[in-house]
């Protein structure tokens, strides 16, 4: 009800509506009235169709209904050729002299006007769907434009083959990539470019992606390239449908042979740094004790023997003597921890543990921090280098309790498993926030912890670090060894 | 009179003669033999057999630790003394480990050295006390040696008890005082302790003790 009521309502407000109210009359008024008489040309226009007055004005009464087509669709074409009836049906019954000639002549335009309506109605649908069509495909050709320049230019090299491995399309990165043009890729294999490796590889990513499998993106893959030389591709696969069924795989893939072999030479450098600077720390500390230290020692015993022999030296001497006696004592103490903290003389004659030991007493020692050790499992020798990282780590790791968490106890806690060790450093001081990923480390200036990753990465072990604030911290390394 | 016959071994000539000249200073001691390595100090103490042999810890081609070791399995009558530039306590355990009777420094002063070397011979105690405790209750014995020898298979009673008072510090005089025996007897009851050990001096006995269990570390102050 309230549809139909809006639509009267809006049919009325449109001014075509008055306009066609107007014509009907207008054709109306000359159609029941004798008087009024037709413009000249019309009553030539009619005479030569042979047509009668009344018969030319009924065929008048189509305009309305065609316009009414146009404006309001086929129900206002309707409504109107009934009301068009309604004005034709009275001269029809009670004046036509000829009223069966009327009468048809009035059926005609009835019907007329319907149909006419209908074809123009459906002529104008059809031009509309075409134009649409029209549209449509103009925007899918520009579309395919913009994903083809796309594919063309893009940096990262895209191919694709079918399920047997034949390439269907390949980019100008692809070619790039691979040495070998477009035209020729197209009318390759993808096993060309794959050694042995990197087939299994590729078949199990293949199979995966078949079966519906998550594969892990993006996968590192090795490419061959046409003079034979291998490309590391950091590459993502994924597969092609067409209604539902896979028809092919696409790659995306970009060469990562100069960033890893850089990536590489940087774990090198700092590997080799990192052994000089414990070659030198072991070197120093070496010639502090063989030079230094028994230099000192040697010093120190003469004047230990001037002090207290009988060469007649007055008691002033003497004193003297012994200031100078201890003044050398001390220097030599000094010398000794200093040889002693670039390399714990433990660490070399001992082992692993007497070293550790060594470091927690320093430790209380210097800081006031009642720092423990205790060990499980059962100590076995160790490699120098692994016995050396985990020294410092320790070293380290209690530096950053002494410097930064003003913690009061601290504890070195060592696992020997089978083929396993693990250190972890407890405190109870005030914690610190850990950044969101282990990289970031020497971003925010926490480089002790970053030497610590390092050193721990380059003997194949992993740090990690826990840390709560207020709770204390814990650091732990584990490695196999 | 008898001199102490003592081994120097250090690979630095400097220390070794300076080590030399404090003791040959002494009309009861006389050097024997000089080594600058531990595998020379070994073959030199089964050649020339000291009462005491010196070792310096850091020596190249065996160190000190392990010269000590096989001194002691060779020639158990020999006191070792270990001069080392180190004084931690990881090293001192090792270094009673490995038998050695007692340990200075090497700054250490000249009449210093002279009274250790003269107080291991007689079979005293050279480790310093404060160090004493703390690196001594490292030595627990094993579970199964607790099983195993009891004193008594080894030792006389009178000896054990000896042995015991020696560990608490006593010096010869007051264990003499407190067993009411005389200082001679003592000494002598020590001589067997030693003997039927296979030690040379008191440290080595109160080690061998606590490791076999006969005496736990609340006997020792």
């Amino acid at each position: 009800m309230q549809k139909s009521s809006g639509w009267i309502t809006g049919t009325i407000k449109k001014p075509g509506f008055w306009f066609i109210l107007v014509v009907l009359v207008l054709i109306s008024l000359p159609h029941y009235s004798e008087y009024l008489k037709h413009p000249a040309f019309f009553v030539k226009m009619i005479s030569e169709l042979n047509l009668d007055r009344h018969a030319a004005e009924r065929v008048l009464y189509l305009a309305p209904v065609i316009w009414a087509g146009f404006l309001f669709g086929w129900k206002g074409a309707f409504i109107t050729s009934l009301g068009v009836l309604g004005l034709m049906l009275p001269r029809v019954i009670f004046l036509s002299e000829y009223p069966t000639d009327a009468l048809l002549e009035t059926a005609a335009v009835f019907i007329m006007g319907n149909v006419l309506t209908i074809s123009f109605a459906s002529l104008r649908r059809e031009r509309e769907y075409r134009g649409r069509l029209e549209t449509a495909h103009q925007e899918l050709l520009e579309s395919e434009e913009r994903y083809r320049q796309l594919f063309e230019n893009a940096l990262d090299a895209i191919w694709l083959h079918d399920l047997d491995g034949n390439i269907i399309a390949a980019n100008k990165s692809a070619a790039g990539l691979s040495g070998y043009s477009i035209e020729k890729l197209t009318k390759m294999n993808v096993r060309s470019f794959l050694s042995e490796e990197s087939l299994v590889t590729a078949s199990q990513v293949r199979r995966k992606l078949l079966a519906g499998e998550p594969v892990e993106q993006p996968y590192e893959q090795h490419m061959l390239k046409d003079d034979g030389s291998e490309k590391l591709v950091q590459i993502a696969t994924s597969l092609v449908f067409d209604k539902d069924k896979p028809v092919a795989f696409q790659h995306i893939a970009r060469d990562i042979t100069e960033q890893k072999r850089l990536q590489e030479n940087l774990r090198f450098y700092v590997k080799q740094a990192t052994i000089a600077q414990e070659e030198e720390r072991k070197r120093i500390s070496h010639e502090l004790h063989d030079d230094t230290i028994q230099g000192l020692v040697v010093l120190s015993r003469q004047l230990d023997s001037l002090a207290s022999g009988d060469k007649g030296i007055s008691e002033e001497g003497r004193a003297r003597l012994e200031e100078l006696w201890q003044q050398t004592d001390n220097i030599l103490s000094g010398v000794r921890r200093l040889s002693q903290d670039l390399r714990p003389a433990a660490l070399d004659r001992l082992g692993l543990i007497p070293a550790l030991e060594w470091l927690a007493a320093n430790t209380k020692e210097f800081s006031g921090i009642d720092t423990r050790i205790k060990a499980a499992g059962g100590e076995r020798l160790l490699p120098e280098e692994v016995t050396i990282a985990l020294f410092r780590i320790t070293q380290e790791a209690l530096r950053n309790v002494w410097r930064h968490s003003g913690a009061t106890e601290a504890e070195i806690a060592v696992q020997f498993d089978e083929g396993n060790i693990k250190i972890t450093v407890t405190d109870n001081g005030k914690g610190f926030r850990i950044p969101e990923k282990m990289g970031d480390l020497a971003k925010e200036g926490k480089l002790g912890l970053a030497g610590m990753q390092e050193r721990a990465q380059l003997i194949g072990g992993i740090l990690s670090v826990e840390s709560q604030p207020d709770t204390g911290s814990s650091i732990t390394v584990d490695v196999a060894a | 009179m008898e001199k102490i016959k003592i081994l120097i071994a250090d690979d630095h000539a400097v220390v070794r003669e300076g080590t030399r000249q404090i003791l040959e200073h002494e009309p009861d001691m006389q050097i024997v033999a000089e080594a600058a390595d531990g595998e020379e100090a070994v073959r030199l103490t089964g050649s020339s057999r000291p009462d005491v042999a010196i070792i310096d810890i850091a020596m190249p081609n065996v160190d000190g630790v392990e010269a000590t070791r096989r001194i002691k399995a060779l020639y158990p009558a020999v006191s070792v003394l270990v001069l080392t530039a180190y004084d931690d306590d990881q090293f001192v355990f090792g270094l009673l480990e490995a038998g050695a009777a007692g340990y200075l420094l090497k700054s250490v002063r000249g009449r210093e050295l002279v009274d250790a070397v003269r107080r291991i011979n007689a079979g005293e105690s050279v480790l310093h006390p404060a160090i004493a405790r703390k690196v001594l209750n490292r030595f627990v014995p094993s579970r199964d040696k607790l099983a195993r020898e009891k004193p008594l298979d080894v030792l006389s009673q009178r000896e054990t008890e000896v042995l015991k008072l020696a560990a608490k510090g006593l010096s010869n005089q007051d264990i003499a005082d407190e067993l009411c025996l005389s200082l001679r007897t003592v000494q002598a009851h020590l001589g067997h302790i030693f003997n039927k050990l296979r030690v040379s001096s008191r440290t080595e006995a109160v080690v061998r003790a606590l490791k076999e269990g006969w005496v736990t570390l609340e006997d020792i102050p």
